[in-house]
């Protein structure tokens, strides 16, 4: 029960008390989906994205959010907040035939925004329900969840990157076991601090994409913090624990700055 | 149609791309330029660098979710790379529609999220000193 700082010590419920605590700089980011028959998926497809209430997509964001604003008058215990940025982002999955929703929340406060990271996705997608519901109802709304948590106590990243000290062990753990090649490509800064623009690459087979950056990281001085970075594997945006495979094409891709 | 070019881009003849459409009332376009000033320094000139395939690949993928996002009838985006010199256009969006609301939303969201995605880094060289500076967008 001690866990819950929403419940005192007799297992009451109670507002935490975060009066005492210092102000940080603090980021959520939550994701969930709307996932349509196919016959319905095709049909807002061919409306581009529009129904009978207009468009799906800039509703739902309005919807998310109002949420957003409004999570301390429907969540009882979570404390007001004077939200600083709210960005909702929605994308079509055509494989899943779903709405992909992802809220990012910031704020300089004394608590973390996670809530209304949620309810700005919970909100959105049920708008999305709401704007769709008259082509189905088997429209469903699911899998919503925190993907990031940053400024408070513990940082939380839903693509658990390995720590440092393990992946170096196991990078060596594995050095007597079979090897694969991989072709390396940098650009940018990586180009600069690395001195080339490629370069063939010996790792140990099942090494994966955050292994290999954490090993050439302390040969090339590479930034500690690898969530600056994107990676791409064979010329397509990829998860860092992806495995590699012989003769894969990786790029680390810093910051981007197009335009 | 997304593209990335060394050379100037041709803004009038990319705009005849789209034009010529009898169900078009609207076109909205958004050029990009090199500024002088950037953060309080003087800028000599831009070095962009590009991760080809990805860069294709990605702007292309922009380029078609615009389409399905919005009612819009034509989109295209092309991005320059090399060196720029100031007042030189860096990027080019165009976009075609039946009426102005999706035209305007649509080009928004074409430079917004090319500036968030696709691979292209920015390397400023200054006036006042021998340095140079990576950017990066805030996004």
């Amino acid at each position: 029960m001690s866990n819950i700082t929403h419940l005192d010590h007799h297992g009451r419920s109670r507002m935490v008390d975060v009066s005492q605590k210092s102000a940080t700089y603090r980021v959520a980011k939550a994701r969930g989906r709307v996932v349509f028959p196919e016959h319905v998926f095709k049909e807002i497809m061919s409306s581009h994205g529009h129904t009978a209430k207009g468009s799906i997509v800039e509703v739902a964001k309005i919807a998310g959010l109002m949420a957003a604003k409004n999570t301390s008058n429907l969540i009882p215990m979570c404390h007001p907040m004077l939200i600083e940025k709210c960005h909702l982002d929605f994308s079509y999955d055509e494989l899943t035939c779903s709405l992909l929703i992802e809220s990012e929340v910031a704020i300089t406060h004394k608590t973390g925004v996670e809530m209304e990271a949620l309810t700005a996705v919970s909100i959105a997608a049920l708008t999305v329900y709401d704007m769709t519901k008259a082509l189905s109802h088997e429209i469903r709304v699911s899998d919503i969840v925190l993907v990031h948590k940053s400024g408070g106590k513990h940082d939380y990243h839903i693509e658990k990157l390995p720590e440092k000290s393990q992946v170096i062990d196991s990078m060596r753990m594995s050095q007597s076991g079979e090897t694969i090649n991989v072709n390396m490509q940098y650009f940018a800064q990586l180009r600069e601090w690395v001195g080339k623009n490629e370069e063939v690459l010996t790792v140990p087979m099942g090494s994966t994409a955050a292994q290999v950056y954490y090993h050439l990281k302390s040969q090339y001085h590479f930034s500690d913090d690898i969530k600056q970075f994107k990676v791409a594997i064979n010329h397509n945006f990829s998860d860092w624990d992806a495995i590699l495979q012989p003769d894969d094409c990786i790029v680390f891709i810093p910051p981007v700055a197009g335009g | 149609m997304f593209d990335i070019t060394k050379d100037a881009i041709d803004e009038i003849s990319l705009r005849q791309r789209l034009t010529n459409n009898e169900s078009c009332g609207a076109f909205v376009s958004f050029e990009g330029w090199v500024r002088r000033k950037n953060e309080g320094r003087q800028v000599d000139y831009l070095v962009y660098s590009v991760y080809e395939e990805l860069a294709r690949k990605q702007g292309q993928y922009i380029v078609d979710q615009a389409k399905q996002l919005f009612s819009i009838e034509n989109a295209l985006c092309v991005h320059r790379y090399g060196r720029l010199e100031i007042g030189d256009m860096a990027v080019y969006v165009a976009v075609s529609a039946a009426h102005r609301d999706a035209a305007f939303s649509a080009c928004r969201y074409i430079i917004d999220e090319v500036k968030k995605q696709v691979p292209i880094w920015k390397q400023e060289y200054y006036l006042d000193n021998q340095d140079s500076v990576w950017l990066a967008n805030s996004d």
